[in-house]
């Protein structure tokens, strides 16, 4: 993500945001602890395992939560926001959380998927990175899904139709052939006004 | 089918980072730079103790391929993927990430090859101790290796049954 080349830059402000920090290797923590309170977070909560996590999740609202997708114990990253987004604990039930991961095993990447995450960043990470990472996630507005195998934040990124051969589920879902026009196309005039709103005289 | 249920929800972070004040994009990088270079060294020496755990869990012959060790030694080289970039190893990094894509299939679809092991675990010295010297072509080389013998030990392993 690149700023404006002219004007003033657009600034992000970190220092009220509630952020909980999870991960289970203590280097990593420290990697984690020093790129946000870079970026300006005052005293980002800190958690080396989900049981800790779990208990900061119920005691504080958070803005944004990064963790690990392996954690120590028989809960990992994924296992952790999958029970975030069911815990009714609001507002943190719909807290944005980023995974981080190194090497994902191949049996993982489903879990990854559908774990209900709303970003997934690949390890080295770097502070650009994470900054530009930190900013779409804060600057999406995808709502949440619910359905029996699946809750979070919407998968469909594209407004691209149904999978192929469905119908689809949900209520907005369209098809992907368009119709037959039932009316006349729109002048450019028409058009034009539409886009060009003028100032009028009372 | 099942039903959808769509949920408008409030982004709280979006709230949080548009309170006056705060950094631009080049700020908040220059402060977390900063900061990580402050670290370097705890990274370097977190590394070796990483790199010796590894060599102690595959030099020991009645370790290997046991599931548990396997386990273990992913665990670590996936720390090592988290960490060299930040010591300024970006290539030993990818190094561990090769070795984590190997170790991942003998865990996923088993069979064990100690030389690929072995092989690996020399480069990842290797490029922790000599990667100045070795420099940008040699670092390559090895990466190129690396991920050759990954690509043929995927292509012989066997798939596990469906």
């Amino acid at each position: 993500m690149s700023e404006p080349k002219s004007g003033p830059k657009p600034k992000y402000n970190l220092e009220t945001a509630k952020i909980l920090l999870v991960e289970p290797a203590a280097h990593g923590l420290e990697i984690l602890s020093q790129i946000f309170t870079g970026f300006g977070a005052k005293a980002p909560h800190r958690a080396t395992n989900a049981e800790d996590a779990k208990t900061i999740v119920k005691k504080t609202d958070l803005d944004l939560i990064v963790c690990e997708s392996q954690l120590e114990g028989d809960i990992d990253g994924y296992d952790f926001v999958k029970w975030l987004r069911h815990s009714k604990i609001e507002p943190n039930n719909f807290t944005t959380v980023m995974i981080i991961s190194g090497h994902t095993q191949k049996s993982k990447v489903e879990k990854a998927r559908d774990c209900g995450a709303n970003f997934i960043v690949a390890k080295p990470l770097t502070p650009k990175v994470m900054i530009d990472r930190v900013i779409w996630v804060a600057r999406e507005n995808r709502s949440f899904i619910e359905c029996a195998d699946y809750l979070g934040p919407d998968r469909r990124f594209h407004s691209i139709g149904p999978p192929p051969n469905t119908e689809g589920r949900r209520s907005d879902d369209l098809p992907l052939e368009v119709g037959e026009a039932v009316e006349p196309n729109l002048s450019q005039d028409d058009i034009d006004a539409m886009l060009q709103p003028k100032r009028v005289q009372r | 089918m099942s039903a959808v249920k769509k949920i408008r929800v409030k982004n709280r972070l979006a709230a949080a980072v548009r309170a006056p004040g705060g950094k631009t994009i080049a700020e908040a990088v220059a402060g977390a730079e900063a900061r990580l270079e402050d670290i370097k060294d705890d990274c370097l020496a977190s590394l070796d103790s990483i790199l010796a755990s590894m060599a102690e869990l595959i030099e020991n012959p009645k370790y290997l391929p046991r599931e548990d060790v396997l386990a273990a030694l992913y665990e670590l080289s996936n720390d090592v993927v988290g960490i060299a970039g930040v010591a300024g190893l970006g290539d030993m990094g990818r190094a561990a990430f090769s070795f984590c894509d190997l170790l991942d299939v003998f865990i996923d679809q088993g069979g064990w090859n100690a030389a690929a092991v072995e092989v690996h675990m020399n480069g990842l010295k290797l490029l922790r101790t000599m990667s100045d010297k070795i420099g940008e072509a040699g670092r390559a080389q090895i990466l190129e290796g690396l991920f050759a013998v990954v690509k043929r030990i995927k292509a012989s392993a066997t798939p596990p049954a469906a």
